[in-house]
């Protein structure tokens, strides 16, 4: 698909161009998106602005760079996803869930991801499985996390993707594939760690 | 991990059900404890999704402006960056000067010679006996002008 020729394209192309009205364009499409995958990955609202502001200032600061080689979507996606991970890495951001609420395995994995010296009542499990898939997703690379993150939590379609990225469909089941590989390894590592820190 | 289930994965995870993919998981005990282990990290993805959309309060395009105009602001170090360019060119300068002294004070030494002293017969000539010295002293002196004079 040539993206340059899209309406998201044509204003990309503007941008580029230095029509800092074309920028706002871009900024005000994109932003309900960029705060929810922010906010779906962090989950500090307080946060969200500042890392959102960040990623607006990145794509301002790249889009000269920006070569339509995927749709920019996809290239948003991908700075928005990456900033979050720089910030939970500095932030190393932990939450407490009830153990109650978790399965058994589950329960396992969280205290293997839990300090041994941290076991304060929990209060979320969803918080506990997005800590704990951060975790795992910062142990794989840009490139599997981003297409596990399209697949995964943006509910893109193996087709869907092979447009967007510009790639046949077996070429991306097969990437799929061997991202899954890596992060079931990354999560064997990480269970086997004693005590490791969320 | 066979071809089968490496082929059919997505489409098993996307809940669509292929029946080769289904036979080959009755039968092979590895494959089914490799797909349960996908199956469980695909369902904790859905942790990351976003369940109450937040929006951005007004004037978030300002404060990104502000963010930019902030960060675009050289800072009091960037008066010490230098461009690839100009770096290297100050670079051979600094080299070509660092010669230049170098051979300089080389050639300088070269040409140092003992001043005033050209011969023995001079030297003893220099050599006041009137004047009280320190025997030892005159000795080292002398054994020096006379070493250097040799080397000549």
């Amino acid at each position: 698909m040539d993206y340059e020729n899209t309406p998201e394209g044509a204003l990309v192309r503007r941008a580029q161009g230095g029509d800092e009205s074309a920028f706002r364009e871009l900024v005000e499409k994109y932003q309900s998106k960029v705060f929810s995958i922010i906010h779906g990955i962090v989950r500090q609202k307080n946060d969200v602005e500042d890392i959102a502001q960040q990623v607006f200032a990145k794509i301002y600061f790249s889009i000269k760079n920006f070569d339509f080689r995927s749709s920019p979507i996809t290239w948003i996606y991908k700075i928005t996803v990456n900033e979050c991970f720089d910030y939970l890495r500095k932030k190393k951001v932990r939450k407490l869930v009830y153990e109650s609420d978790l399965s058994e395995d589950e329960v396992r994995r969280v205290e293997n991801t839990e300090p041994a010296t941290d076991r304060t009542p929990r209060t979320d499990v969803t918080l506990a499985r997005r800590d704990y898939m951060t975790k795992l997703l910062e142990r794989v690379s840009e490139e599997d996390r981003n297409l596990l993150m399209l697949k995964e939590v943006e509910g893109y379609s193996v087709e869907e993707l092979a447009d967007m990225l510009k790639m046949n469909e077996n070429t991306v089941k097969v990437k799929l594939f061997r991202a899954r590989q890596k992060l079931v390894k990354a999560s064997q590592r990480l269970d086997r760690l004693p005590g490791s820190v969320a | 991990m066979h071809d089968v289930i490496e082929n059919g994965l997505e489409e098993y995870l996307g809940g669509q059900v292929r029946r080769d993919f289904q036979a080959h998981l009755a039968e092979c005990e590895g494959c089914r404890v490799e797909v349960r282990q996908f199956e469980e990290l695909s369902g904790m993805f859905h942790a990351l999704r976003e369940p109450d959309p937040i929006q951005p309060d007004p004037g978030f395009y300002f404060r990104v402006t502000q963010k930019i105009e902030a960060q675009q602001q050289p800072s009091f170090w960037s008066i010490f960056s230098l461009d690839a360019a100009f770096g290297r060119r100050v670079a051979f300068a600094s080299l070509m000067m660092l010669a230049l002294v170098g051979s300089v004070l080389v050639s300088t030494e070269t040409g140092y010679e003992a001043p005033g002293v050209s011969g023995p017969e001079e030297a003893m000539a220099s050599h006041d006996v009137s004047i009280p010295h320190e025997s030892s002293v005159d000795r080292d002196r002398m054994l020096v002008t006379l070493a250097s004079y040799k080397q000549q």
